[in-house]
């Protein structure tokens, strides 16, 4: 029997009305399900299509990444295990993809083992951009998925009037537009006022923490735990990082330590920015569904 | 000339935190700014002491969060 098939005939991964603790318990299993292989929660909620595409996504980059980055990635994380066996590997970010890390961690060597050249992967830099965003986005298909959850509950409990009631955002998509551009879920849900603000102030801190550092501070070499927060900033970080991939400190900089703590800070912004867009998608939802059932 | 470059960064540091935060409390562009201002100059009226050797940093008064 299908997987898919299995889930749906459990009442707890059913779309049906439920309770709150229930739906809570489904979320759950989804958010829990998603992190542990990307798409598999998708799956489980019956989103068949969006569950191949974010499998497809996430362990192509992951995988695309380790083969530019010649496996080194594993050199910035460490293996953790008990009584000398060793049971998983944790590297950040890309331990949001977790059997995609496990797996590419278990497959590849790390090129610079052995005392080989670094200098010898010239495409190293894109190789940790492209893995690092697989496991952020890794996370934000947890996100996506519980928000197909929430989408199915309110349908469900609008019933037959789900037909003829246009439905908010979907919470996942909006915490998911915020990966693209900070703010971007707040002005999909109406919210111009607080996209601009948050916009200006996420993007406007990290560009100042890059000039301050000579944009040469988005570095995994470098610094590889400010990088894992500086990937959160999502697609304008990830770009910006990939233009000054060839970029090297002139001098000892004065703000350099400062440059530093804005970037990363912008990043942890950013992951706030899209916790608040999923929680306002979701009262909007849940504001359509008591004014149905008010009516 | 350092002295004021660090007070502008902390300034910048304070403001955008209290920007994030007051965004994640509040939904109203009234109360966002409210709280913005608030938050901001709480953040930068936390004094820095030493009890038995170990930096810590005074509660301005009220809860910032709240």
């Amino acid at each position: 029997m299908a997987v898919g098939a299995g889930c749906c005939q459990n009442p707890v991964l059913m779309g049906a009305p439920d309770s709150a603790d229930a739906s809570r318990e489904r979320t759950a299993a989804v958010v829990g399900f998603s992190v542990l292989l990307p798409g598999l929660g998708h799956w489980m909620a019956g989103r068949r299509r969006a569950a191949l595409v974010w499998f497809a996504l996430c362990q192509g980059l992951l995988m695309l990444g380790f083969a530019l980055a010649g496996g080194t990635q594993q050199d910035f994380g460490f293996p953790f295990g008990l009584g000398g066996w060793q049971l998983i590997h944790v590297t950040l970010p890309e331990l949001g993809n977790f059997l995609g890390t496990q797996f590419a961690v278990a497959s590849w060597e790390s090129a610079d083992y052995g005392g080989r050249f670094p200098e010898n992967l010239p495409l190293r830099g894109l190789g940790y951009l492209l893995s690092g965003a697989s496991g952020v986005l890794a996370c934000f298909c947890a996100a996506h998925a519980a928000g197909a959850v929430r989408r199915d509950r309110a349908r469900a409990q609008l019933g037959r009037a789900a037909a003829d009631t246009a439905l908010p955002l979907d919470p996942g998509k909006a915490a998911l537009a915020s990966l693209l551009l900070p703010g971007l879920g707040h002005w999909l849900t109406g919210r111009r006022f607080k996209a601009k603000l948050l916009c200006a102030t996420v993007l406007g801190l990290f560009l100042l923490g890059m000039v301050l550092g000579d944009f040469a501070d988005f570095d995994r070499q470098r610094h590889p735990y400010y990088w894992v927060g500086q990937m959160f900033l999502g697609l304008p970080g990830w770009l910006v990082a990939f233009a000054t991939s060839g970029a090297r400190f002139s001098s000892v900089l004065p703000y350099q330590d400062a440059g530093l703590l804005f970037t990363t800070s912008a990043g942890f912004f950013n992951v706030i920015v899209a916790l608040d867009a999923y929680q306002r998608a979701e009262q909007d939802l849940e504001r359509v569904v008591r004014g149905k059932d008010a009516s | 000339m350092t002295a004021v470059v660090m007070f502008l960064m902390l300034l910048v540091f304070a403001t955008s935190l209290a920007v994030v935060l007051s965004c994640y409390r509040d939904d109203e562009p009234a109360e966002v700014l409210r709280g913005t201002v608030r938050r901001a100059l709480s953040g930068l009226s936390a004094e820095p002491r030493s009890v038995a050797g170990v930096a810590e940093f005074r509660e301005p008064a009220g809860d910032v969060l709240a």
